[in-house]
């Protein structure tokens, strides 16, 4: 499980995509900025 | 008269009996007695009484329990670039540490790109396995999930059931809600996507 809360920006993490037809890929996604809004975390991401 | 069998403790005084509150009353009393007391000896009813009294006078530990409820207006709008051709973007919002919150209102928007292709939002919790949403459309038009409307090519295809997914979404700080947008026209999406949320966030206090 991934700890979202240790994350920090240009950190590597790996998730699961998953099709329609259930062909999983699994994605290394780089954190590319953090934001606090009002007290909620929102992390951008994208794969590498 | 025939006497009642013993069915209590017994004081210098007579008999308690009672096997229910009073019992505990009792029961109480004698355990804020003086350290080291016979606790298997009968106590006098005065001496019950001075131990419930000395427990009142105490200081009682007194706790309150209960939710606490608040809405959080969340705007997660990005204009990073995502690449043609398969660029993805995943936006990312925990709720807060000890909360968990559900959508009250959502609003994601992708502006239109390309010649060609489609793009598309998702919308999932923890990650792509608990999908709850998709709008995809073509190149021409803006992809976007709202919450009495969805453009293009929605899953599922029932705005009604989309409000209810929407509306059936739970998320927390440790599981928090995604939002996933991928480009796959040729052209490079330069557009702010707007995704803007009201939440509400309820807690258990203790």
């Amino acid at each position: 499980m991934i700890d979202w809360n240790a994350l920090k920006i240009g950190d590597i993490f790996p998730t699961e995509s998953i099709d329609d037809s259930g062909v999983v890929t699994v994605v290394r996604n780089e954190v590319i900025d953090i934001i606090e809004v009002n007290g909620n975390r929102i992390i951008k991401s994208r794969p590498v | 008269m025939e006497k009642p069998p013993f069915d209590g403790y017994q004081s210098s005084r007579g008999y308690f009996t009672g096997s229910n509150d009073g019992e505990h009353v009792t029961i109480g009393a004698k355990a804020d007695q003086e350290p080291g007391a016979d606790l298997a000896q009968p106590f006098s009813l005065v001496s019950i009484l001075k131990g419930i009294l000395a427990k009142l006078r105490a200081t009682l530990t007194v706790q309150l329990t209960g939710r606490k409820v608040q809405l959080r207006d969340v705007t997660a709008d990005s204009s990073t670039t995502v690449n043609a051709s398969g660029g993805t973007e995943t936006i990312t919002v925990q709720a807060t540490s000890g909360y968990v919150a559900r959508l009250v209102g959502f609003y994601a928007l992708a502006p239109a790109v390309g010649a060609s292709g489609t793009h598309k939002l998702e919308v999932q919790v923890g990650d792509a396995y608990k999908q709850s949403v998709r709008a995809e459309a073509t190149f021409g038009s803006a992809s976007s999930i709202q919450r009495f409307y969805a453009a293009g090519t929605i899953t599922p295809n029932d705005v009604h059931v989309i409000q209810r997914n929407l509306q059936n979404i739970r998320f927390t700080n440790a599981v928090p809600l995604q939002i996933v947008y991928t480009n796959n026209t040729d052209a490079n999406q330069t557009g702010t996507r707007l995704i803007r949320l009201l939440l509400e966030e309820e807690a258990i206090v203790s």
